[in-house]
């Protein structure tokens, strides 16, 4: 018996050129069924259950699929959806909800108080692990059932924001038997009431949503009632970049979100594309400065990096033709004001001025230095395995000329997150969705450091008082004003850097009509239609 | 043979037993305290750090720990993620499939490039296609794998769009990865091959059967080359392992799921219990093939077994 | 000397060391031949394609590639020699004392030997790098300490032949004392071996520390570094493949340059070595 016959190695080859000839066939488009639309997202949801998320991936696919009480659209309207109405008390801590009669869920079980209360308090439950749902329902003091289509939800004090995020995706009703029945497949089956259903979810590939043909009302964002015009949808996870526009391009996807800034030249000289760039309300890009760290304790070093780092860099690399200029912890979209405008614009000079008075001499190695100690600062930022964020290496950079030593301490997430937790570095960089400027509760409420997102690890009592009260304003040009003081605050304490307004990234091949976008920028598909 | 065999297989014993111990080391070689280190996301108050030292079996003594890990690998039982709180054995075996077949591809590919490529530059001997085929040889073994990648990814994937750039599953996706990784363990064999070949086509029992007038040219070629594929099958087991380390930056520079993404991304995560697994488990494989290799081989060649 | 004339004639050695010496030249002279300071970003001149501005193109964040190629020809050929010397100047002394005492010490060392090369390529540097954590001076320690059992191995094998000679018996008998035997009949057996290893070492050695770098557990921002650099051109492939083009091409000729030389010594010190 010997090793290595002729014939075996000729099989070898001929089995290695199969293999090559078989891909180098042109792509036969995948069989699809016919009206289908097959999307790529940037990330993989860590969950579909939209109470249990704390990523707003899922609320791209999600806004087909589960309904809210109310509605926000890009006008910033609160209209009706689930409820027909609702009256908020005198007291303003609970909202009276009354509801559709004629809804159902997925699986067939009707909409009710029952379902809504159902969902409310599974939301708050402890021992339930929710995602950014939990923190939208701070004060929760209970939902009460008063007829079969009445709900009244109650807080323990006035709380403002909860109307908003009534019509967040966040706190969209799911089928309480489904939630009961389903164990784990809640992450990949949510049962909801909207005009798609999920039919499957495949890890790290897809998930597939079909049209719900028992749907016969008119929604919201809608002039025509009944079901969705498509029939299908895909949902696929495409993380590279490259990669997913490339599906665009070659029609193997027929819309992508995210497309990176630099390939969006080519896809508007492209006219067969079109892209889509709507603002989302929420906190921008943003550095989060640590102020219990030295030598950012000192508010001369915070505010001489705030005029250190010019905006107009990122603007110009990382967030060419995606972005805007951040002006506050609010993005524009929440609140806007030409004070904010004026408060830190670029100048080197200043910054370095700033940093002199507070003690940083220049050094030999062009870095600052104070009785023999250099300006050192390190920045937390999330490895993704190869590239460094060049948002991160930009920041560095831009410091340097000021005479600050940036050292970008890469690692996953976990260990970012512990970090951030920890107060153990000079801050991240971050963004937040957030559809009220309540928003600004969980970035800078005291109640937060150690926990989400309050990163820049600030206790200031006047901060936590102005919040309070905007929680509890009702009135919304009194709301307006107070969170245009906590911006205020904000930007002159610098506890932050902001970066860029990021613009949400929708491109697709324009035989794609029909795309709406809800007050969050999220698509919704209801209308949505695909000519070849 | 079987006596053979089975001291080849005893002795190989000793050295799987130094594997553990050389990973079950890894956790105290980490400088600082690799609890508080793994114990990211989950806030470090001194009753969880505690706890986590309870489950991880940290306050008993060494030699304990060190029993109870051998009999926990022999059983299947490699630990728990810290990330992901799965066990060990689950993401291994969910990423084992996707690995292999990399590997096994890859080996398709090497020596189907390979060993044809070296034959060439052997049998036409000093002309142009030896120096051409050699230089292409020497040229593949310089490069950087995750560089070839990045290349056919540019001309594939994102020009052509013929193969996709990213991901796993099916045989599409399989392509780019193998010929990556396939090509630089090629240029090896190429260049065996053809060393080999000129070596055997040079012994005498060769000019004899040419001398005779043997049957012409295949005759002669079919013999030198059964020879010739000797040290080749012996490198064999040590190809495949280079292979299976190489599938980690393959792998990552494809972003196909596999131990290599889990190993990097454990390294990022400061997974102890995951990378130790990954690592003991790559190992054991390595060790059993080139058993597995040599035992075959002895079977094959009985010069092996007695000589 | 012999030697150098005949490495003179051989054709691959010679390129082989061309190639290199260019290499040295442009890593020491890195600092003012280049046209940018390497870390410097241009925001506004990013993505620029080569040509009389910016040589070998900008990247994303406006930085000179040119300069920072020629810096990461610096960083790659430290990292390569410091690896290569941790490796040789622990493996050789083990290998050579295991070889020459023989008996249990010799035992002892082959089975942790044995052990330590049964973790394949790069994966012991991996374990290293695990639990020293991400960084460029640990990656070159884990690449050192990963390649200390094939130079021990090999080296005690030389030792082994070189033992068995029949100069070495005689000197023995003759009285001659270990040190002595050692350094006239043992050591030469060793060096060339070594040497041609060594070489070829020092290819491998930058490759893997430019893999482990482009992973993310080598080099770090914003150090010019060509895995980092590769790595990080990955993302703009289409639209600016000179990001990662030209380190790669800078790797891919150094390694290149390291195994012309080495093969080229090897054919002339001795081309039966088996190595």
């Amino acid at each position: 018996m010997r090793p290595f016959r002729s014939s075996t190695w000729l099989v070898v080859v001929s089995a290695l050129a199969l293999l090559v000839l078989g891909g180098s066939l042109p792509r036969l488009a995948r069989a699809q069924a016919p009206n289908t639309l097959v999307l790529g997202l940037d990330q993989e949801p860590p969950t579909l259950d939209p109470h249990a998320s704390p990523s707003a991936v899922t609320y791209q696919i999600i806004a087909s699929v589960t309904e809210s009480l109310l509605y926000k659209g890009p006008d910033g309207k609160l209209v009706p959806w689930l409820a027909e109405s609702w009256t908020t008390s005198k007291d303003g801590r609970s909202v009276t909800f009354k509801l559709r009669r004629d809804v159902k869920f997925h699986d067939g079980t009707p909409f009710n108080a029952d379902a809504v209360k159902f969902n409310f308090d599974r939301i708050v439950d402890p021992k339930f692990k929710a995602g950014g749902a939990r923190a939208q329902l701070s004060g929760y003091a209970g939902a009460k059932v008063l007829d079969e289509f009445s709900v009244q939800v109650s807080f323990e004090t006035p709380y403002a924001p909860f109307l908003t995020y009534a019509a967040a995706g966040t706190l969209s009703i799911v089928s309480p038997k489904a939630v009961r029945e389903s164990g784990d497949q809640v992450h990949t089956r949510p049962v909801g009431t909207g005009q798609f259903t999920i039919k499957d979810y495949v890890a790290k590939d897809h998930t597939t949503m079909v049209r719900n043909a028992a749907y016969t009302r008119k929604a919201p964002w809608s002039d025509r009632s009944g079901p969705a015009q498509l029939e299908t949808v895909v949902w696929k996870f495409i993380p590279e970049a490259g990669t997913r526009v490339t599906t665009l391009e070659s029609g193997e996807t027929q819309g992508v979100y995210n497309a990176p800034a630099q390939s969006l030249p080519r896809l508007e000289k492209n006219t067969a594309v079109r892209i889509d760039k709507a603002p989302w309300p929420g906190v921008p890009r943003i550095w989060l400065l640590n102020v219990t760290r030295p030598p950012m304790d000192d508010v001369r070093v915070r505010r001489a990096i705030n005029y250190a780092i010019d905006r107009e860099a990122f603007l110009a690399t990382v967030y060419k033709g995606t972005g805007l200029k951040a002006i506050s912890p609010l993005t524009a979209l929440m609140l806007d004001d030409p004070s904010l405008k004026a408060a830190y614009p670029f100048d080197a000079v200043k910054a370095k001025a700033l940093l002199g008075e507070a003690g940083w001499q220049p050094g030999g190695d062009g870095i600052r230095t104070r009785g023999g100690q250099r300006l050192e600062i390190v920045l937390n930022a999330i490895e993704y395995g190869g590239g460094t964020d060049p948002t991160a290496q930009l920041i560095q950079s831009l410091l340097h000329e000021v005479g600050i030593d940036v050292k970008i301490k890469a690692q996953a997430r976990p260990p970012w997150y512990e970090d951030n937790y920890r107060c153990a570095t000079h801050g991240p960089v971050m963004f937040l969705r957030a559809t009220d400027p309540d928003g600004v509760f969980f970035l800078f409420h005291s109640s937060l450091v150690g926990g989400n997102f309050n990163w820049s690890c600030v206790k200031n009592p006047k901060l936590d008082a102005l919040i309070e009260q905007g929680r509890r304003e009702a009135d919304q040009g009194k709301r307006r004003a107070i969170y245009l003081s906590i911006a205020q605050l904000a930007l002159d304490e610098a506890l932050t850097v902001p970066l860029v307004d990021e613009l949400s990234v929708w491109a697709f091949r324009s035989g794609v009509q029909g795309v709406k976008y809800n007050f969050n920028a999220y698509p919704i598909l209801g209308d949505a239609t695909l000519r070849k | 043979m079987l006596t053979w065999s089975a001291r080849r297989i005893l002795a190989v014993v000793p050295v799987l037993f130094g594997v553990t111990l050389a990973v079950f080391s890894m956790l105290f070689l980490v400088p600082g305290d690799p609890v508080k280190i793994m114990l990211a996301e989950f806030v470090t108050n001194p009753d969880q750090v505690a706890q986590m030292r309870a489950q991880l079996h940290l306050d008993e003594p060494i030699l304990q720990q060190y029993a109870r890990f051998v009999t926990g690998a022999v059983r299947g039982d490699l630990g728990t993620s810290i990330r992901s709180r799965r066990p060990v054995t689950t993401e291994i075996g969910e990423n084992l499939a996707s690995t292999a077949q990399l590997a096994l591809a890859a080996m398709v590919v090497a020596v189907g490039l390979g060993v044809p490529l070296g034959l060439v530059a052997a049998l036409s001997r000093s002309s142009w296609l030896d120096v051409a085929s050699m230089a292409a040889a020497l040229l593949g073994v310089s490069m950087p794998s995750f560089w070839l990648g990045l290349l056919l990814i540019f001309v594939f994937s994102l020009h052509l769009a013929w193969f996709p750039a990213t991901g796993g599953g099916d045989l599409r996706h399989l392509v780019l990865p193998a010929i990556t990784l396939g090509m630089i363990a090629a240029a090896i064999i190429a260049r065996l091959t053809r060393s080999s070949m000129l070596e055997v086509l040079g012994q005498d029992y060769v000019r004899t059967a040419r001398a005779k007038g043997l049957g012409g040219f295949s005759v002669v070629v079919r013999h030198a080359l059964k020879n010739a594929l000797i040290p080749i099958i012996t490198i064999f087991g040590l190809q495949f392992g280079n292979l299976l380390a190489g599938a980690v930056i393959v792998e990552t520079v494809f972003s196909r799921p596999g131990l290599g993404r889990l190993i990097v991304g454990g390294i990022l995560n400061k997974d102890f219990p995951l990378v130790q697994g990954v690592v003991l488990f790559v190992a054991t494989a390595y060790v059993l093939i080139n058993l597995l290799v040599d035992v075959a081989y002895a079977y094959a060649d009985p010069r092996i077994r007695f000589g | 000397m012999d030697l150098a004339q005949r490495l003179a004639r051989h054709r691959g050695a010679l390129v082989g060391l061309v190639i290199l010496g260019g290499l040295a030249l442009m890593a020491v002279t890195a600092p003012w031949l280049s046209p940018r300071d390497p870390i410097r970003t241009a925001p506004r001149a990013a993505l620029q394609p080569p040509g009389s501005t910016y040589w070998l193109g900008s990247d994303q964040l406006g930085r000179d590639v040119a300069s920072r190629v020629l810096h990461g020809a610096r960083i790659s050929l430290t990292v390569g020699l410091i690896s290569v010397t941790i490796a040789v100047a622990l493996g050789a002394p083990i290998g050579l004392v295991a070889g020459f005492y023989g008996g249990r010490l010799d035992g002892f060392v082959m089975r942790v030997l044995d052990v330590l090369l049964a973790f394949p390529g790069i994966l012991l540097a991996l374990a290293i790098v695990s639990v020293l954590s991400p960084g460029l001076t640990n990656v070159m320690i884990a690449v050192g300490l990963s390649a200390v059992p094939a130079y021990a191995r090999l080296v005690r094998g030389s030792v082994l032949s070189a033992r068995e000679n029949l100069y070495v018996e005689a000197a023995r008998a003759l009285g001659s004392r270990d040190p002595s035997i050692l350094a006239r009949y043992i050591l030469p057996n060793v060096v060339a071996p070594l040497v041609v290893t060594a070489t070829l070492g020092l290819g491998t050695a930058i490759l893997a520390s430019a893999a482990l770098s482009f992973l993310g557990l080598g080099s770090q921002p914003p150090q010019a570094e060509w895995g980092r650099m590769l790595a990080e051109g990955r993302d703009y492939l289409r639209e600016a493949w000179w990001i990662s083009t030209f380190p790669g091409l800078g790797i891919m000729l150094t390694v290149l340059g390291m195994n012309l030389l080495g093969d080229g010594l090897r054919d002339v010190l001795d081309p039966r070595l088996k190595v």
